[in-house]
């Protein structure tokens, strides 16, 4: 199939080819003109669908009273009522509990943040070289155990976390309590009534990590499957304990894909929303607490839908941008040092 | 250094890009006006002192502002009065704002008369049926008491009543005096427009086919089918399509708004009146005005049970809030209220041990008994655990849990509370935007009081579950606030052909110390028409929006779901009064369960029909609800470190971030 | 064993796997048929209501229904894996691999056999093991139990102690090795078994769900962790597949997702070697460019987006009934996806520059080098790829339900893809006041996750082995 597939692609391009010759062109290409055409179906799509949208998002931010009003014979207007230049950056930082928890709520929403993000991903990561390597290393039963960490791949977000929500609530009877109990340990309120801040944050945190380390687990897996054999051979002559071993040649051999997972584990966190919903619901509160669980684009949408004024939303998202922007160029950094292709 | 110039370059294209945006004209801002004076005769009164206007293009427009139906003869009357006045100001751009108040002059007569269901601004089409300055409205003197008014409404004058041949803006008076002098005069703001030309006035005979929008469930998508069926009988070119689009009223905002950026509308859309509010900030419904007037098409006032103001004024009200002209843009569909529903057999144990007399109608009564509750209650869960099944873990756990009060809904809690303790939640101001009224010390009294009394009247969450109703069908509660149209979940449940308990419905507890505030939410969906579609077919919308409102359809609609009527006339009709007395339709067999629940809950809703208030629409009051719920929650489940203060705080932040600062109080 | 007896054996290993496959087949037949003979309510089932069936001339009622079912869905789960494992193995078997294990393996999987009450395959897998290993062991099972008491029996039994002092040090080294070893062993199946019950357990209590009445599915106080089988509803299945129309919407979303997938594979494969091999100037700001709009959330594209497919854009949605093409807003915003090209060109640039120079200095061109090399290397990341975008337009929902939702409702509902539609279907009680049915949605959710359960088991290896790395093996 795959064969067949390419000497179709081979018989066309010699078409061209001949035909080139044919025509006597010589086709000496700067190499930014070659690096357009390979770009170019890419960088087509991405203008119309990622770029535009973004450009248009990020104009809105120095609107106020945005309007986008269709016409009776179907024209979309949009007008405002002035230009601002930072007055809705203004609006969102000092707006009360979005950097800093204020006096009536003990929560804000940027801590929030950085809490699901320099928590879940390490966890996340951490567990996940360890299950790749400690499954690399069985034999029997490692595709019955590869399936199983597969398997939240493939669900959809909303409808396990509200399995995950119904699992840590209801009180002395719920899943996880009733787990607990079994040890011993005292049940608790999680995500209901009483919650304390620290214990909902542990179930988001939770959730986000169990999300997160099926692909996790096998890009690692698939990354170590490759790692070639000689260098393990060479250690093993040498009778190298196995966490050198795992530290010396196993992790930077896959430090590529490493590096992958981390930055797009990093930007993935900071994108938290659906499972704030799924699990506490439309107003990210625990009944009856004095915080509540919003991220960053739990407030952008919030700001879309429920206040409608898209160019607080559009400043709100510029801020994470320049957030997650600033960490990347951070761990980019770092890569350059410590990836090895 | 090129990166650099690259990168200016791009600067400079994006704000060239973003520059090129028609900045619109934003209507002026009347500031400094009151919506109620009170002063005593004598006292000078300059109704123009303090109040200015501006405007971003006009910048100051305060020697523009007029005074409309204002009459200085007023302040000469000794006798004094109740007044009303409304202050206007344009802009260049043809913006305006205007705003009413109410002035009350002290002096040496008693005032007891009032004027009753005036639409203190409204809009006429020339050339619509002849206008009736006092449709609807009444008037009564309270002067033997507020039990027996005496009704004055012919005796109602009508001052300055404008030619209504030309198109502009006017205002007249009613007023009406009773014998001791005590009179009542309210101004009304009337813009005449012209004639609307896109009526047709014969319907055309080819098919033509309509779409309705909705978001309900099956009971009424059956419904709704049922009268599109109806109709056809009526006008058999005329189809009507019933789509459900989007699974609960949001959802259905949220597809309007997209279809109106960017796809094709309905020709009638449901909705709360914010969305109706923000599809006119989207200029996609029209007004319905010219269509209720028209002398063809319009209700027919010399039709007892056809005649518009057979629909109640509250509903009226509620559906020509939108603008500050008073044109209406959506007539009201299904409504419903909150209503107390209670354990009558644990009432009837503490009538017959002589603790009470009958079950308490305040909250300070309701709370002085509670202990009398918590006393019986783990006798009456033993019965009704044991009737269940249940296990001893859960009925011991019933009994820790027992509160003897329940309020389903806590933004509406917060709502109808404040307004009980005499405060305000929302507003709109002179631009139409919304204004957080509650961060006010009446806000705060009354959440202390239920604070300080959460152990007696709690929220859902306290047993872990969504509805106080799953609570209450087990006896695990003795009353329970939640709406009529959902009043059915509370049936109690049904144990080997036997309901476990008998119960009753009553309107909602008020404050004992502000009696005069007693009041309850008036909630539910409206049906606008959208500007969509041929003049043809916005006629045949408007016919079928008319036949939902028609008093056949009402009855069949509220018998069958339990939803407030909006005319009159199917209140007492004999199938609705036989409906609210507990019977089917034969008059004679006793209805039961769920059907006896809705019976009961539309008579205790009838009995609090006219004190029912509802907040004017903006858009984003959705948010804001949601803001004070979380509020009424942590106060009646509180964290231990948490103030009322402090809860408050947090809505009052909410409504900072959503409105803007300058528009909470 | 000569070549006779194992060419007989493997004949006989064939009639087993053939038995096995007959009664799996036996098994999903019986289920597929009680399936389509429960009976679904008209209206939305909120309490549990006991029918009574006729079936295969037995009166019997729901709950022995259920039961039933349960039974045979186990024995389904159980037999087929054990039969594809079973069949894997005997295909690649050498001759001299059969010894006892085998035998013992055989033996296990008739009690196995026993128990799904498939007795044809206990027979024949009893007899198996007893021929295996009479054959390859010279003896029979009377000798084998005598071999394994004595083994038990030597165990605890104390050994005699022949001193030699330099068998002893290597004897102690080796048993710490195996101790070490064992306990390695034994700490990592504990790891990987706790993960894996850590993960699973939120499915466990997805089927669970899925499988309650509603009235269960709503109960807050003690939810039920076992529900025994009679009470497993496989009507909620049904109703779910009732009330929507999957043929529809799988047809669309395989649509969907094969050619934006193709579209995705075309662009990302260009674009990622564009990326990793060829030099051009601003190659690196134009990629962290790319990265950069990774960071956006999603939300702010799709209210851009939706204006430009719309009636204020290309028209492709939202307008007169009949003139709109929902496919090509479906698919031509995700011909592309940064995502995959990151992906992609991490791998790309793993395989070793030195080829690329040396391609180049044979005078090849890019775009042979790219089919020729890159792609067959790569080939299984870009297969990968492939299955995680079609994944991905499996689970879309948001965007479907936007696109079609603003113009003629109806129409658009026949261009849903399967996820949008079972996310928006009606699974909501009657009355005025509908709640929504809990365990219907976790079923919906349910049966739209078992096919991509399935279609990762088929090509699972393909999918591991291609994340990964090039080979240049040595």
């Amino acid at each position: 199939m795959k064969n067949t597939l390419l000497n179709l692609v081979w018989s066309v391009r010699n078409v061209f080819q001949r035909l080139k010759e044919k025509l006597h062109l010589n086709f000496n290409l700067p190499p930014w003109v070659k690096a357009l055409i390979y770009l170019s179906p890419a960088l087509l799509l991405l203008s119309l669908f990622t770029f535009y949208p973004i450009v248009n998002a990020f104009r809105l931010v120095i609107y106020t009273g945005y309007q986008l009003v269709r016409d009776v014979d179907g024209v979309l207007r949009e007008s405002i009522t002035g230009y601002t230049l930072i007055g809705n950056f203004v609006k969102v930082l000092s707006a009360d509990n979005f950097i800093l928890p204020s006096s009536h709520t003990t929560s804000s929403i940027l801590l929030n943040t950085l809490a699901i993000v320099f928590i879940s991903v390490p966890i996340s990561i951490l567990l996940s070289l360890f299950v790749a390597a400690t499954l690399n290393s069985i034999k029997p039963l490692k595709s019955f155990f590869q399936t199983i960490y597969f398997l939240p791949y493939i669900t959809n977000t909303l409808a396990i976390g509200l399995v995950f929500a119904y699992m840590f609530k209801s009180g002395d009877t719920g899943l996880v309590n009733q787990f607990f109990r079994i040890f011993g340990i005292e049940p608790v309120s999680w995500i209901e009534r009483g919650a304390t801040y620290w214990r909902a944050m542990a179930v988001l945190i939770a959730f986000g990590v169990w999300d997160g380390m099926a692909f996790k687990i096998m890009v690692f897996m698939s990354g170590m499957q490759g790692i070639d054999q000689q260098y393990y051979q060479a250690a093993a002559i040498d009778a190298t304990p196995k966490r050198r071993v795992f530290t010396r040649i196993t992790v930077p051999m896959i430090s590529p894909m490493i590096f992958y997972i981390v930055v797009t584990s990093v930007i993935g966190a900071f994108k938290t929303y659906s499972s704030v919903v799924a699990i506490f619901g439309d107003t990210a509160t625990p009944d009856g607490a004095n915080y509540n669980l919003k991220t960053i684009v739990f407030h952008i949408y919030d700001y879309i839908y429920s206040g409608e004024d898209i160019s607080l939303a559009a400043a709100a998202s510029i801020i994470l941008f320049a957030i997650i922007l600033a960490l990347t160029l951070v761990q980019m950094y770092i890569g350059k040092k410590r990836v090895h292709y | 250094m090129k990166k650099i110039f690259s990168f200016v370059l791009l600067l400079a294209g994006l704000l060239s890009l973003a520059a090129c945006v028609e900045v619109r004209n934003t209507a002026p801002r009347l500031i400094g006006v009151q919506s109620s004076i009170t002063i005593t005769y004598g006292d000078a009164f300059n109704p123009l002192a303090g109040i200015t206007a501006e405007d971003d293009a006009d910048k100051d427009l305060t020697n523009a502002i007029e005074l409309e139906g204002w009459n200085p003869a007023w302040l000469e009357d000794p006798r004094g009065g109740q007044y009303s006045y409304s202050v206007y100001v344009e802009d260049s751009g043809g913006l305006f704002a205007r705003q009413q108040v109410s002035l009350t002059i002290i002096g040496n007569v008693q005032q007891t008369v009032s004027l009753l269901y005036v639409q203190e601004a409204q809009t006429y089409y020339i050339g619509s049926r002849p206008y009736n300055p006092l449709r609807g409205v009444q008037a009564i003197d309270t002067i033997n008491g507020a039990e027996n008014p005496i009704d004055l409404t012919n005796d109602i004058e009508v001052i300055d009543l404008p030619n209504l041949t030309r198109p502009g803006r006017f205002s007249y008076q009613l007023r009406v005096e009773n014998e001791l002098g005590a009179s009542a005069t309210k101004s009304v703001s009337l813009t005449v427009r012209p004639a609307v030309t896109n009526i047709p006035t014969t319907l055309t005979s080819d098919p033509i086919t309509i779409t309705l929008w909705h978001s309900n469930g099956s009971t009424i998508e059956g419904a709704l089918n049922l009268y599109a069926t109806q109709f056809k009988q009526l006008y058999p070119n005329i189809t009507v399509n019933i789509v459900k689009n989007g699974e609960n009223y949001d959802a259905l905002r949220q597809n309007t708004v997209s279809a109106i950026k960017g796809g094709t509308l309905p020709n009638i859309v449901q909705g709360y009146p914010d969305h109706v509010a923000e599809y006119i900030t989207n200029n996609a419904v029209i007004s319905l005005n010219p269509y209720i007037d028209h002398s063809v098409w319009g209700f027919d006032p010399a039709v007892e049970n056809d005649k518009f103001e057979d629909i109640l004024w509250k509903y009226r009200n509620e559906n020509s809030q939108y603008t500050a002209d008073g044109d209406f843009f959506s007539l009201p569909f299904n409504k419903s209220t909150e209503v107390m529903i209670y354990n009558k057999d644990a009432v009837d144990a503490l009538i017959t041990a002589g603790k009470i007399t009958s079950f308490p109608e305040t909250w300070q009564d309701l709370f002085a008994i509670a202990n009398e509750f918590e006393a019986i209650a783990p006798g009456f869960i033993d019965t009704y655990s044991s009737k269940l099944g249940l296990t001893a873990a859960e009925i011991t756990k019933a009994k820790a849990d027992f509160v003897p009060y329940s309020y389903d809904s806590e933004a509406n809690a917060f709502i109808t509370l404040l307004r009980q303790w005499g405060g305000s939640y929302t507003g709109i101001n002179s631009e139409r935007k919304g204004v957080a009224l509650y961060n006010s010390s009446q806000a705060l009294a009354m959440l202390t009081y239920f604070n300080t009394h959460r152990d007696k009247l709690t929220l859902p969450q306290n047993w872990l579950s969504d509805y106080a109703s799953d609570i209450f069908k087990k006896g695990q509660t003795f009353m329970t606030i939640g709406s009529t149209g959902g009043a059915y979940y509370n049936t109690p449940a049904i144990v080997g052909g036997q309901y476990l308990f008998n119960f009753e419905v009553a309107p909602i507890p008020y404050n004992k110390d502000l009696p005069q505030h007693r009041t309850a939410i008036q909630q539910g969906t409206n049906m606008s028409l959208t500007n969509s579609g041929t003049d043809q077919q916005k006629l045949a919308s408007w016919l079928f929006l008319k036949f939902l409102n028609s008093q056949s359809v009402q009855q069949d609609f509220t018998l069958k779901t339990g939803y407030q009527p909006t005319r009159t006339s199917v209140y007492n009709s004999q199938p609705y009064q036989t409906f609210m007395n507990g019977f089917a339709q034969n008059g004679t067999t006793p209805l039961v369960g769920e059907d006896l629940m809705r019976s009961k809950a539309a008579r205790a809703a009838a009995l609090q029909s006219e004190i029912l208030f509802f907040d004017q629409a903006f858009v984003g009051s959705s948010a804001i609800r949601a803001a004070v719920g979380v509020t009424f929650k942590r106060i009646i489940l509180p964290t231990e470190t948490d103030t009322v203060a402090n809860a408050l705080a947090y809505a009052v932040s909410e409504a900072r971030r959503l409105l803007g600062t300058e528009n909470v109080s | 064993m000569n070549k006779e007896q194992i060419k007989q054996i493997k004949r006989f290993e064939n009639i087993i796997h053939a038995v096995d496959a007959l009664f799996i087949v036996i098994y999903i037949g019986l289920f597929v048929y009680l399936f389509s003979q429960i009976i679904v309510p008209h209206t939305p089932p909120e309490t549990f209501t006991n029918y009574e069936y006729t079936i295969f001339g037995m009166d019997i009622d729901t709950l022995v229904l259920n039961t039933w079912m349960s039974y045979l869905a186990i024995f389904i789960i159980i037999t087929v894996p054990l039969t594809i494992i079973s069949f894997k193995k005997t295909k690649y078997r050498e001759f001299y691999e059969y010894n006892h294990y085998v035998a013992t393996n055989y033996f296990v999987n008739a009690m196995v056999s026993l128990l799904v009450l498939n007795p044809a395959s206990f027979v024949l897998k009893i007899m198996a093991s007893h021929r295996i290993l009479l054959q390859s062991e010279k003896y029979g099972f009377k000798e084998a139990l005598k071999r394994i008491g004595h083994g038990i029996k030597n165990l605890f039994k104390k050994k005699e102690r022949v001193v030699v002092e330099e068998d002893n040090e290597l004897k102690r080294a080796i048993q710490k090795q195996t101790i070490v070893q064992f306990t390695r062993m034994f700490f990592s199946y504990l790891f990987l078994s706790i993960i894996a019950l850590m993960i699973f357990i939120p499915f466990y209590w997805m089927i669970l769900t899925a499988l309650k009445t509603y009235y269960e599915s709503n109960l807050t106080l003690s939810p039920r962790f076992f529900i025994s089988l009679s009470e497993m509803q496989w009507m909620n299945f049904k109703y779910v597949l009732e009330e929507v129309d999957f043929s529809q919407y799988i047809k669309n979303t395989l649509f969907v997702g094969i050619i934006s997938t193709t579209g995705t594979i075309f662009t990302t494969v260009l674009a990622a070697f564009a990326f990793a091999r060829l030099e051009f100037k601003g190659r690196d700001t134009l990629f962290s460019v790319l990265l950069m709009t990774m960071m956006i959330p999603g939300e702010l594209y799709i209210l851009t987006n939706f204006l430009t497919v719309s009636q204020a854009g290309f028209g492709w949605i939202g307008g007169e009934t009949g003139t709109n093409s929902y496919f090509l807003a479906m698919i031509i915003p995700f011909m592309t996806s940064v995502f995959y090209i990151f992906f992609l060109r991490q791998t790309f640039k793993q395989i070793p520059e030195t080829l690329y120079k040396a391609a180049k200095v044979d005078g090849s061109s890019d775009f042979k080098y790219l089919t020729r090399v890159m792609i067959p290397i790569a080939g299984p990341t870009i297969f990968t790829i492939t299955i995680l975008s079609v994944i991905g337009s499996w689970n879309a929902f948001i965007w479907p339900r936007l696109i079609t939702s603003v113009g003629d409702v109806n129409e658009g509902r026949g261009f849903w893809l399967i996820s949008a539609a079972l996310r928006d279907a009606d699974f909501y009680t009657s009355g005025t006041n509908p709640r929504v049915m809990f365990n219907m949605q976790i079923a919906a959710s349910a049966i739209v996750t078992i096919p991509l359960i399935v279609v990762f088991l088929l090509l699972r290896k393909y999918i591991m082995s291609g994340v990964g790395r090039s080979g240049t093996k040595g």
